[in-house]
Formats: C-alpha cells, sequence, structure tokens
C-alpha cells in the first residue's frame, strides 16, 4: 500500500468520524422522497416531485422555523428498488422521514421495510394497494392519499346506470395495483347487475398489445383498461389502428394527464372523448380551493401537465401532512418521533379536494369523482367534471368486516358471473 | 372454430411483424459483436436516442422518411462517438469496453430523460399507414404492422446484398472469422471496425425511429430493447444476420403466442427458448462456435 493511500484511507476514516457527518444539524430536516424516476412510470415520478415541491413551496421550505432538505431516492417502480433506495435515504443521506413512493407493489414492499426500520416514519406517496394498510399495517407508515380501490368510486354504477353498458370485458395492469382497481370497478359494476364475461391480464410494460386485443370479445358494450403510463398510451394507439370496436371504461391511470397529454394524433383524441373514468383528480371542477390548487400548479410548473395528475396530488397531500403535523409539534422528532406521530394521526389535512383525516390504520379518506374525456378548445384533452362522492372510506361506505369478507384484491376478486 | 383460426392467424401476423422490429434491432447488434467480439450494451440507448431524434424532426418537418434517416444518422453519431471516444481507447479488451458500454447506457439513458422528460411520446405515422386493412382469413389488420413487416424483408435484402456482394462485406465477413488473418493480407481491420460500428448504430437509430412509431418511446424502452435484441441474438448465434432473423422470428411468435394464450406465462417462453438453446447448443442456431 502507497503512503497516498494510506493518507486517503485516514481522511476518509477522519471525515466519517467527525461530528459534523455522525449527526445530522439540529436545525434541519432531512426528508427523502422515493419516486420512480426510472422505467416504465417516470412520468408519474417526474409528477410526483412536483407535487411534494409545490407542497413545501407553499410553506416556503421551512417548518417550525427549520429548513427542509430534500433527498430524492430514484426507483424504478420494481419493489427491490424501492427498498433499495429507501435504505440509501436512511444509512447515506440520513433522513428522518421518507415521503413515497410511486407504484403499488413498491409500497407493499415499503411496509414491510417500515417495520424493520421503526425510527423513520414513512409517508405514503402515490402507492394505492390496499393491503398497505388494511391488513397487518405498520405503525410507522401513513397514507393521506386514497387507495386503488377507492380511486372508482361511482364508476362501475355510473356505467351501468348512465352509459347502460351490461357486458364488458376487462383488461388490466397484473399487479396489485391493477387488481385493486379492478375490485373497486367490479364491486359497483357486479353489484348493480352488469357481467364482467372476460378477464385479460398483462404486465407492467406491455408495449405490444396485438394480441390482446385480438382476444377481446365480440360481443361487449365495453372494455374495461386499467393501464398505466406508456401501457395506456400503447393499447390506445393500437386499439385504434385496429379498428377500435367498443368504447372504453378508464381506469384512474389510463386518462390520467399523464397519457392524455401523450395523445396527439386527432383519430386518438377523437377516440377518447366521453370515455368514463373515476379519480382523486378532476380538472374542471369549479371548487373554488381546488382550481386555487389547480392554478399554484400551473403557475409553478409551466412546463409541467396541462392540470395536476394523481400522483401530483398525492405527494402533495402526503407532504402538507408532514408539514401540519411538524408544525403541531414545532418541528420536535425526539423520542422516537413520537410526539410527530400523534400529530400525525391526528392531522386533517386542508386538501384541495376536502378535508382528509385518517382511520384507526392510519388510511385518509378522500373525494372521488367520476369524470369523462372531452376535448379543450385547442383540441387537448381533459378529464371534465361528472360527479363527487366526498368522504370516500376504504371500506367503500360498507361496514369493516362485510367489506373484508370480500377478499384482499387479487385477479378473480368479486366475479359476475 | 372459425374464429379460432382467425385468431391464430392474428396471432402468428403479430409474431412476424414483432419480429420484424427485433429483427432491425437486433442485426446491428450481432453484426457488430461479430466483428468486435464486444456486447455494445448501449446499443439501446442508442435505440432510445434515434427514436428521440427522430420524434423532433418529425414534429419539426412532418417528413416521415427524413425522421427514420435523420434518426438513423443521429444513431450513428452516437455510435461512432462512442467507438472513437471510448472503445478504441482499450483494443482487444472486450470485458473492459462491454463495461464502458454498460456505463454509457446508464448516463444516456438518464441524460435523456433531462432533455425528453418522462411521458411517453408517438412518432405519427403517415395517414396512409394508420388505421386497418382487411385481409383473407385474418380479418382487419393494423396497416402500419405490414407495412414494418415489408421494411425489415428490405432491410435484410439490403444487408445480405452488403455483406455479400461489396468489398466492406467481404471484409466484414472475412474479419468475423479471422481477424488476424484480415489485418495480415494489409486490411486496415480498425477502419473496419470503425464503419461497422457506425452501421450497427445507424440501423439501431432506425429501429428506433420504426419502433416509437409502432409503439410508444419512453424510458425504460432502452433495457426493454436491449434485453429483446440479447435474446435474439443468444437464440441466433452471435454474429450471424441470418441468426438474428430466425432468432427475432422464434422470440416474436413465442412472445405473441404466449401473450394471447397464456397471458400470465408470455415472457417465459421467450426465457425458455433461450434456455432450451443455450442447453443444446450453446454457440447459437446459426452461431459459428467460439
Amino acid at each position: 500500500m502507497t503512503s497516498r493511500r494510506v493518507f486517503f484511507a485516514a481522511m476518509v476514516a477522519a471525515t466519517l468520524a467527525s461530528p459534523a457527518w455522525s449527526q445530522a444539524p439540529t436545525e434541519e430536516l432531512r426528508v427523502g422522497v422515493l419516486a420512480t424516476l426510472e422505467g416504465p412510470l417516470t412520468s408519474l415520478g417526474q409528477e410526483a416531485m412536483r407535487g411534494v415541491r409545490l407542497a413545501l413551496s407553499e410553506a416556503n421550505n421551512t417548518v417550525a422555523g427549520r429548513r427542509v432538505t430534500l433527498f430524492t431516492g430514484p426507483t424504478n417502480a420494481t419493489p427491490d428498488s424501492a427498498i433499495n433506495a429507501a435504505r440509501r435515504l436512511i444509512e447515506q443521506d440520513r433522513v428522518q422521514i421518507i415521503i413515497g413512493p410511486v407504484s403499488g407493489t413498491e409500497g407493499l414492499a415499503l411496509v414491510q421495510f417500515a417495520k424493520q426500520n421503526p425510527g423513520v416514519t414513512f409517508i405514503n406517496g402515490t402507492a394505492a394497494a390496499p393491503e398497505a394498510t388494511y391488513r397487518d399495517p405498520a405503525e410507522n407508515f401513513f397514507r393521506f392519499n386514497a387507495d386503488g380501490v377507492m380511486w372508482q368510486a361511482g364508476l362501475g354504477t355510473y356505467a351501468f346506470q348512465t352509459k347502460r353498458y351490461r357486458r364488458v370485458a376487462s383488461l388490466v395492469n397484473d399487479y396489485s395495483f391493477g387488481w385493486a382497481q379492478m375490485k373497486g370497478f367490479s364491486l359497483e359494476f357486479c353489484r348493480a347487475g352488469g357481467a364482467i364475461v372476460e378477464r385479460l391480464w398483462t404486465p407492467l410494460g406491455t408495449t405490444d398489445f396485438s394480441s390482446l386485443i385480438a382476444r377481446i370479445p365480440r360481443n361487449i358494450d365495453a372494455l374495461y383498461v386499467m393501464l398505466v403510463g406508456a401501457d395506456a398510451t400503447n393499447f390506445i394507439t393500437q386499439y385504434v389502428q385496429a379498428g377500435a370496436p367498443v368504447p372504453l371504461i378508464a381506469g384512474t391511470n389510463t386518462v390520467d394527464q399523464t397519457v392524455l397529454a401523450t395523445l396527439n394524433r386527432p383519430r386518438l383524441r377523437e377516440f377518447m372523448m366521453g370515455t368514463p373514468s373515476a379519480s382523486p383528480v378532476v380538472d374542471d371542477w369549479t371548487n373554488e380551493r381546488y382550481q386555487r390548487f389547480v392554478a399554484s400548479y400551473r403557475k409553478m410548473f409551466p412546463d409541467g401537465l396541462p392540470a395536476p395528475a394523481s400522483a401530483g396530488l398525492g405527494y402533495y397531500l402526503n407532504t402538507q401532512a408532514m408539514i401540519q403535523a411538524l408544525g403541531a409539534v414545532n418541528g420536535d422528532l425526539s423520542g422516537n418521533q413520537a410526539r410527530f406521530r400523534q400529530a400525525l394521526a391526528s392531522t386533517v389535512v386542508d386538501g384541495p379536494a376536502g378535508p382528509v383525516r385518517l382511520d384507526e390504520n392510519r388510511q385518509g379518506n378522500a373525494t372521488i369523482f367520476v369524470t369523462e374525456v372531452r376535448a379543450a378548445q385547442d383540441g387537448r384533452l381533459f378529464n371534465g367534471f361528472v360527479q363527487a362522492f366526498p368522504n370516500v372510506t376504504q371500506s367503500m361506505g360498507m361496514p369493516r368486516e362485510e367489506f373484508a369478507r370480500l377478499g384482499v384484491p387479487a385477479r378473480d376478486t368479486i366475479q359476475c358471473p | 372454430m372459425e374464429a379460432d383460426i382467425r385468431f391464430f392467424l392474428t396471432v402468428t401476423l403479430n409474431g412476424l411483424t414483432l419480429a420484424a422490429l427485433y429483427f432491425l434491432v437486433a442485426s446491428g447488434f450481432t453484426l457488430v459483436f461479430g466483428l468486435m467480439r464486444v456486447l455494445n450494451l448501449a446499443h439501446g440507448v442508442v435505440y432510445l436516442f434515434g427514436a428521440y431524434v427522430g420524434f423532433n424532426v418529425m414534429e419539426a418537418t412532418e417528413n416521415w422518411a427524413l425522421a427514420i434517416i435523420v434518426g438513423g444518422i443521429a444513431g450513428a453519431v452516437f455510435g461512432l462517438l462512442v467507438h472513437l471516444a471510448i472503445l478504441s481507447w482499450m483494443p482487444g479488451q472486450e470485458l473492459r469496453q462491454t463495461l464502458a458500454t454498460i456505463a454509457v447506457s446508464v448516463i444516456a439513458a438518464d441524460l435523456m430523460i433531462a432533455k425528453w422528460g418522462g411521458l411517453s411520446y408517438q412518432i405519427e405515422i403517415p395517414d396512409i399507414l394508420f388505421g386497418s386493412q382487411t385481409l383473407p382469413f385474418v380479418g382487419r389488420y393494423p396497416i402500419f404492422r405490414l407495412a414494418l413487416l415489408g421494411f425489415a424483408v428490405g432491410v435484410g435484402f439490403l444487408l445480405w446484398l452488403m455483406l455479400n456482394r461489396t468489398r466492406l462485406g467481404m471484409m466484414i465477413r472475412a474479419g468475423v472469422d479471422d481477424r488476424d488473418m484480415l489485418a495480415a493480407m494489409g486490411t486496415n481491420v480498425p477502419a473496419v471496425f470503425v464503419a461497422v460500428a457506425a452501421l450497427g448504430a445507424f440501423l439501431a437509430g432506425v429501429a428506433g425511429v420504426i419502433g416509437g412509431s409502432a409503439l410508444a418511446i419512453s424510458p425504460g424502452e432502452d433495457t426493454r430493447v436491449l434485453l429483446s435484441s440479447l435474446v435474439v441474438v443468444i437464440v441466433g448465434g452471435l454474429g450471424s444476420v441470418g441468426g438474428a432473423a430466425v432468432g427475432a422470428i422464434l422470440v416474436g411468435l413465442a412472445e405473441q403466442f404466449g401473450l394471447a394464450y397464456t397471458p400470465t406465462y408470455g415472457v417465459v417462453y421467450t426465457f425458455a427458448i433461450m434456455v432450451a438453446v443455450l442447453a443444446m447448443r450453446p454457440q447459437g442456431l446459426f452461431g459459428a462456435g467460439a
């Protein structure tokens, strides 16, 4: 070993041992954000970061007199990438709070990870697999956004009663979030008397849908599609190219602005007009508080999406919850963050679509909108307001035990016939 | 019964048209490997780069043919830069070169997210290629996918002509068989390397624009394309253009039949084919052997 190398090693050791590195300065709050900044859900991750930055800028990046320093943990929508990023945020960046992740399966992994890291508080981003806060939740995991089942509130009934669809087939991304959305849709659609005659599943990241399109049955009224990100863009284009035999009913992310903004061909736009969906965001709701949210989003991100998407709203809500709770305890994270967590559990977030409070599993309620795709004057698509359902709970208005009997979201939860 | 046959034919056609796209990407990949013995793992980002450039050209000029050519040239320039600035500094060290291409691909993929963002894009295709055409036995089928098939056959034919009827092709084939002997005969082998690096990257760029018109362009496509090219050339035999064609057809059909008949296990078949080939014939179906 050369003397230079010894010197270098000694330098590193000295730096690591110095108090400035082993302990964070008390005045600064270190917050980590997990977001899918690589892979098929990159657009959602970028939107998520906008939500965090919007909430923080409204608080001038300061909470209880302490500056908030953000650390980003990029993931690629796989559970192991989320765990690796979270571990790096804790061990290397020494964050005290983690906000995120984006994707359902990432969220389930993170809940288990939270149990092994009781010293850190985890506040969800938009991960929407219901079980994260349903069976066996973690004490230090909080979710102020709605889950994937809740996001579909009202859609099944609307498709049956107003659109008069009786027989549908489904094409859904095959992972926890897709199963949750499918459960939310079929819960109401089956109860209303509709039939789901065929269920097609496809892995996240599918690009070529031609053979799945060939499998769609002919004698149906509509196709329920819940595909996320680039999958949705690919499907819609190929479906229209193949002649688009029946209209669509869309899952939340399928007509999200991260998808609608990518459809630039007039024929695609024409076809998507009138497609019903349900979502925690809506682009033209006249509510004053909501419009203020949309306006400040547009002002802060002129090159962002035309209107905030569900990922933006979810991260915004969860970040705001953190800011409010930290303010309530004056930035006190001592005692294993006990006071902070207590405050978090009782925080009522002043959300853009109404107040959000947590249930006993630390899961928030939400306002959900039934929407319909419409075109603005310049031709670009947006989700128009049809109906609002305030105060949707995790058990969809049913008694908890009865809801639990429906089963954990999986491919064949709630069948009809 | 008739519906079953129609479904089977549709899926077969889907598999063949997907194979066309795979062939376009994998032909450049296998050419570069055959000559230089370097697994160029930056091939996927060249594809993505060509696609993004083609998208911008299409937005600016509305000329699809121009977008394909410029996308190809952009890919070639990128490939040349990687070759001249990085790979040619470590000649003969294949492992080190391969690792360097991984670094290039990670860095380039992030730079492209910074430049083009995370949204997916689609390159608009001319109106005559959009929509569907009624085929005997199959029914309505997207015109663009048929065009894709024709395009791949055309590219394959041109490649065959180039390899078998031109002086450069002769040098490339000689180099694939015995690089040292080619150099001993007085050929400037490094210059042939440069030409092949550019050609392989050009093909990737062109494939990017075509792929970005058939499917969407989005972050992550680079690794997906790279992975499917790897499987295609491992099955077909590293270094053989004919092998790339056969490998692409096998993988394309396996993927589409898997997706159509057993959607849950669709991804498994591709790798099952790869495992089978590696077990029975490790050099690939058309590979010359080490």
